[in-house]
């Protein structure tokens, strides 16, 4: 175990805590198959899932006509920008982020979906981030699995995310918007808990002075605690 | 034998029930993993016994109370579904039709269907003719043969309880099935080719 208990973090957590989630259902009643609320601290997310549906003809002229379509969307929170400088690119765009945290959540969800049995049918996604405080694939990722369960819809197993950020040497599980920023390296895994597979990693920043296989072990133990918190919160979900 | 979950107990998506073969098999919302089945949706477990000495199906009841009708398992249609559709469009070779209910259950959105001369009946199929068979508005019952190319499912209509259901003449009146080949009008007694199914 590599995080190292040096004292308490800004939010009083110590280095291998998550942050406390709270998960609902039945938050969009309209129309979606299910749908699923979750607070992650201060990270909060709606997710709506439909279908199964038809496929579109021919859309994104996909190689296997008997396959199954998973279509995610994500809506970032509206913010006042202010002016971006003409020299330098403000960096991606609000429509950009959307596109890339869409299909990171595509690439994390796909697995957990029995396919077989959903053949030449379209589910659709739709992610509404409401607040964003820290990584935001992550509360969408787990918030989108357990949406999915509730809709009804044949899957392995819940999948759930964790992120470990490195800063100053130190290791921090599910570190916040604050804290990510100031960290050197950061690396995130969606983790397919029933059947003990990684369905999507994602490492950046400098990490000579750490070894990632550890810190990549430390996501995939905090994923764990993840999934029975989510189970927890799906079985309580089926007594209302 | 032993189970890992009683019956009756609730179960998430990867909750491993038994193993497969030696324990129980596998039933609807539940699917097979390394030799263990595991469930696939949320919802309680039901362990049934076919028959005295058989090893009992667990399968997965979704549904928020514990009697009364559980809603069914989100299921897309199958190889070997019987489905209801209304013939759309004809052309010498093949019908078109809108896939409107799985079984007795409706669709969310219709799927589209396709109905090949040759799928119209069991017997004599090079002398089938599409236009005897059926006209634009008919509702029929078909079987799923194939998922088919990009758009459309095949369909068939080759057994007897399979065919048109409801038609109405080229006066608009509701016709009633004289044979398994034609339908016959009550006010004009006109009659009209059809591949007719046997209601039993």
């Amino acid at each position: 175990m590599t995080v190292d208990a040096d004292g308490p973090r800004p939010d009083g957590r110590m280095a291998a805590e998550c942050r406390p989630t709270f998960l609902r259902t039945s938050a969009v009643t309209s129309g979606a198959t299910g749908s699923a609320y979750g607070e992650f601290a201060r990270t909060r997310v709606v997710v709506s899932v439909f279908g199964p549906r038809p496929r579109d003809r021919g859309a994104g002229g996909s190689n296997d006509p008997h396959g199954m379509d998973l279509d995610c969307h994500v809506h970032l929170p509206f913010e006042a920008e202010e002016e971006p400088t003409s020299t330098t690119s403000a960096g991606p765009d609000r429509a950009e982020k959307e596109v890339l945290l869409a299909a990171k959540l595509r690439q994390s969800l796909l697995p957990s979906i029995d396919q077989d049995k959903l053949a030449k049918t379209c589910v659709e996604v739709q992610c509404t981030i409401l607040e964003s405080d820290g990584s935001d694939v992550g509360p969408a990722v787990m918030c989108a699995s357990f949406a999915l369960a509730t809709s009804g819809i044949p899957l392995y197993g819940l999948v759930t995310y964790c992120t470990v950020g490195l800063h100053d040497g130190r290791v921090l599980l599910d570190p916040t918007g604050g804290e990510l920023e100031a960290c050197d390296a950061e690396v995130s895994v969606a983790y397919l808990g029933s059947r003990g597979q990684v369905s999507f990693l994602d490492a950046s920043g400098d990490w000579s002075g750490r070894s990632m296989t550890e810190c990549v072990d430390t996501c995939v133990e905090g994923c764990r605690k993840m999934q029975v918190l989510v189970r927890g919160a799906l079985l309580n979900s089926r007594k209302e | 034998m032993v189970m890992l979950v009683s019956d009756r107990d609730p179960v998430c998506p990867g909750d491993r029930i038994g193993r497969d073969g030696t324990d129980c098999l596998s039933g609807s919302g539940t699917h097979v993993w390394q030799g263990s089945v595991v469930a696939s949706v949320v919802g309680e477990l039901r362990c049934e016994r076919p028959a005295a000495g058989r090893l009992p199906v667990a399968s997965v009841r979704v549904g928020s109370r514990s009697e009364g009708p559980a809603a069914d398992v989100v299921s897309a249609i199958a190889i070997g579904d019987e489905v209801l559709c209304r013939v759309r469009r004809l052309n010498p070779r093949y019908a078109t039709c809108d896939v409107l209910c799985r079984g007795t259950k409706p669709l969310l959105k219709n799927f589209s269907g396709l109905i090949r001369v040759q799928d119209v009946r069991a017997t004599e199929i090079d002398k089938v003719s599409i236009i005897s068979s059926f006209r634009p508005g008919d509702l029929v019952r078909a079987e799923v043969i194939s998922l088919g190319e990009a758009q459309s499912l095949l369909l068939s209509t080759a057994k007897d309880s399979l065919g048109v259901l409801e038609a109405r003449s080229e006066q608009g009146e509701a016709m009633v099935a004289v044979s398994d080949e034609e339908m016959a009008c009550p006010v004009t007694k006109t009659r009209e080719g059809r591949k007719c199914a046997k209601v039993q």
